[in-house]
């Protein structure tokens, strides 16, 4: 027990007082001099008059910006200690959405204190923003020196959990876990927090079961929202879909501002094949929070799936409605309400949606694919046989010279061909299609659906289930041979299929793991250790969540280390 | 009056029988909250201005202390309006998070003692280190914020702040040496029926409070206030109870 002095304005300073501040480990004193600031307020006045509290504070290194912009700008330039951001920004982008692209783009590193500064106006978005938190959130007004205590008490949680977010950043994640324990071991005030980190990682690493009984822990101590979420995301990925669905659907129902609830409530739906749910779920949700364009795509392609081309419509309006002026839509989403349209007879409409596409991305190369296959599907629609073949010559043309097909286009390219008879270069373009992604359930179910409409069910099947078969043929004879001890052939087989099925992660990830484990048994190959270096870069630059990838990464690391290597 | 007169009258009040007064007056508290904002924090740059001029560090115009405790009082009202509001349009959302009880007592005691030269008043606080608690820091503070308020008007020198788990809730004291709370407060503080709005008291930082205490739940239980006369001091004892 420490008894605070009593202290009045005049005995500020006395022995007993002094006293019980050093033995409070609370108050450390941190020099705000040496750290840096970044000010994020539309307001000027709000602006100096953080500025002032600051300097007050002690801290003298504190620049300013008035926007999201203004704000990416500096942080693209500077790395700050401390970030205070005003939630409301005026028209552009918000302090949540500032949040999660500075993140996204890792513009902060861990150890950076960000803090959010809201008015009691836009608190709860502030507060269920659960999934990417500001560090500390601070309710105007607020007096100088509360922001000093905040600060200090962040500063030294950040200093506790660092050694636990170096090793993050250096995605050693099995030394994280390790670390965390450690620190659990001795009781302290970090616990719930160090619990969640911890299970976080073992969600990340697929470690389901370890998260999921972490989750069980906290809850048993006391019902927080998002302990609930994580135990329903790990039902999830043990594909328990049922308990997932009454987890998830306990969490919107406790919590209904929790937004990304919807968004896994819906999926798990989804994989539990009610669709009809999962478009509920996220309508709701879109009712909710209009302006979230990631889930009103989602929307789309699920109602699009259900023949619900009404709500399809809506969403993918909203859209290119919401997303307009900002860099957040692609041609992709053009292209997507441009089929809903040509789906309904409305094939004006749906060559006007291409052309605002070419507009507004300045004729760039996706933009002219997207356009002229879906020009060539709108003439189709109308009976213009001729100008559908000529718009899908050009489409055909641009896809060629395309380097990154990702989406929905080659579903529509492949869609046009089978329609004007061309049914060779369709099922090339589909088989392509599958073998890049021949483990992605979505996207078999969106292909299923495109035979579906064009009345090729039956055949559009064994089309994909024939392309899927090859690459996973080719996968089990690289792992046959690797059992029967041939691990050199598994891997030439590998590294082949990767240059056959460029953009395949699954086959690349598997490549990775057969020269890692012919070298560890053959010891260190200079220029297989090139390869699985690309190889791992490679998929990091795509999808650097993987899970395989990051288990890859760390053994990559570990292989090197046992071979005297620095890698 | 003409018919054309009444007309126009008519319109004009047809014009506001429209307006949507609740959602009006939020905008508008929020509103005076930044600019209040804005006004305590220019407040403060003078302090530190006559600080650094006078060259003194502890002792401050007690007429300034005023002016922050009477804004403090405003921006207390405020907040309890706002947060009422919010709690009406529901579903709100509370952020109940694991937290040390010392860090809010230090917060809510850092916030009061620029209020304290006003009054020559002492206030002390004594709680477990390490002590953690389930609980809404923003909430818990406005409650030990509105107590600290009232305590500051009543108390004759000294205000302590303690924190204890009692029965399976965090009880958090605010007490001072001041004459008690009047046997009406004690019997009805906190519920509805005594918010008096024709009084010049309206008793609304009790109710507020109390409210804030209840959204407090745990399992079955659920927190809440409790007002006595007595204690350490023999003054009022403000007593907020959480599970």
């Amino acid at each position: 027990m420490i008894n605070k002095a009593a202290e009045t304005p005049n005995q500020a300073m006395n022995a007993e007082n002094f006293q019980a501040k050093t033995s409070s480990t609370d108050s450390a004193p941190i020099n705000f001099q040496e750290k840096t600031f970044l000010v994020i307020d539309d307001v000027v006045s709000m602006r100096s008059s953080l500025r002032n509290t600051i300097s007050t504070l002690g801290g003298t290194r504190i620049d300013m910006a008035g926007n999201g912009i203004e704000a990416i700008n500096r942080l693209e330039q500077r790395v700050y200690d401390i970030i205070l951001c005003d939630y409301d920004l005026g028209s552009g982008k918000d302090g949540q959405q500032l949040l999660e692209e500075t993140k996204r783009r890792k513009l902060i590193k861990n150890s950076t204190i960000f803090m959010m500064v809201t008015a009691e106006r836009s608190y709860e978005k502030v507060v269920s923003a659960a999934e990417l938190a500001p560090d500390d959130y601070l309710i105007k007004p607020f007096a100088g020196e509360v922001l000093r205590l905040r600060l200090e008490r962040l500063l030294q949680k950040k200093t506790y959990f660092s050694p636990v977010f170096a090793l993050m950043d250096a995605q050693d994640y099995r030394r994280a876990i390790q670390v965390c324990d450690k620190l659990l071991n001795s009781p302290n005030q970090y616990k719930i927090d160090l619990m969640r980190l911890k299970a976080e990682i073992c969600l990340l690493l697929g470690d389901y079961g370890i998260a999921g009984k972490l989750y069980e822990q906290i809850l048993a101590i006391r019902e927080i929202p998002w302990a609930r979420m994580g135990l329903a995301k790990s039902m999830f990925h043990q594909n328990n879909f049922g308990a997932a669905v009454e987890t998830f659907k306990k969490v919107t129902e406790s919590t209904p501002n929790y937004m990304e609830a919807y968004d896994w409530l819906a999926k798990s739906y989804s994989a539990a094949g009610d669709e009809e749910a999962a478009q509920q779920t996220l309508m709701a949700a879109a009712e909710k929070s209009p302006r979230m364009l990631a889930r009103r795509k989602t929307l789309g392609e699920i109602a699009y799936r259900n023949d619900d081309l009404e709500t399809a419509q809506d969403s993918y309006e909203a859209i290119l409605e919401f997303g307009k002026n900002s860099a957040l839509t692609s041609p992709e989403d053009y292209a997507n309400l441009s089929r809903v349209y040509i789906d309904q007879g409305k094939c004006d409409q749906a060559m006007t949606v291409m052309k605002d596409a070419r507009k507004t991305f300045k004729n760039s190369p996706e933009s002219l694919l997207h356009g002229a296959v879906m020009d060539s599907l709108a003439y189709q629609k109308s009976g213009n046989t001729e100008a559908a073949e000529e718009a899908l010559k050009q489409a055909l043309e641009h896809f060629e010279a395309c380097d990154n097909k990702q989406g929905s286009v080659s579903l529509d390219i492949a869609r046009s061909c089978f329609q004007l008879g061309d049914e060779d270069t369709g099922k090339k373009v589909v088989a392509d299609f599958i073998q890049t992604n021949h483990d992605d359930k979505k996207i078999h179910l969106h292909a299923e659906d495109m035979f579906r409409k064009i009345g090729m069910h039956d055949k559009g099947k064994e089309i994909i289930t024939n392309s899927s078969r090859e690459v996973i043929a080719l996968n089990n004879q690289a792992v046959r041979m690797a059992q029967a001890g041939d691990l050199r052939g598994s891997v030439e087989l590998l590294m082949q299929a990767v240059a056959k099925y460029q953009g395949n992660t699954v086959i690349v990830l598997n490549a990775v793991h057969a020269i890692l484990a012919y070298m560890q048994t053959h010891g260190w190959d200079e220029e297989l250790g090139k390869s699985a270096k690309e190889y791992l870069t490679t998929v990091k630059n795509q999808d650097p969540d993987n899970q395989k990838y990051l288990m890859l990464s760390d053994l990559f690391k570990e292989t090197a280390k046992n071979h005297g290597l620095q890698i | 009056m003409t018919s054309q007169e009444g007309k126009r009258q008519m319109a004009t009040h047809e014009e506001l029988d429209a307006i949507d007064f609740a959602a009006l007056f939020a905008a508008q508290i929020h509103d005076l909250k930044n600019l209040l904002f804005l006004l305590l924090n220019s407040l403060d740059e003078t302090l530190n201005n006559y600080r650094a001029s006078s060259g003194t560090n502890d002792e401050e115009p007690s007429n300034l202390a005023l002016l922050k405790y009477n804004g403090q009082l405003i921006n207390d009202k405020l907040i309890q309006m706002l947060s009422l509001f919010r709690f009406a349009q529901g579903p709100y959302v509370i952020d109940i998070a694991y937290r040390p009880v010392e860090d809010l007592i230090e917060e809510v005691v850092a916030e009061a003692k620029p209020l304290l030269g006003a009054r020559s008043i002492a206030i002390s606080s004594d709680v477990e280190t390490g002590l953690c608690w389930f609980f809404d820091r923003d909430l818990a503070a406005g409650v030990l914020n509105n107590a600290i308020h009232n305590a500051l008007q009543c108390a004759k020198s000294e205000i302590r702040l303690s924190a204890a788990v009692e029965n399976g809730f965090l009880a958090i004291r605010v007490e001072d040496d001041g004459d008690g709370f009047p046997q009406g407060i004690m019997e009805n503080g906190g519920r509805m029926k005594s918010l008096d709005l024709s009084g010049g008291k309206t008793g609304l930082g009790l109710y507020f409070s109390s409210v804030c205490a209840r959204l407090h739940t745990n399992k079955d239980n659920s927190g809440r206030i409790a007002l006595s006369n007595g204690g350490s001091f023999g003054g009022a004892v403000f007593t907020l109870l959480l599970p």
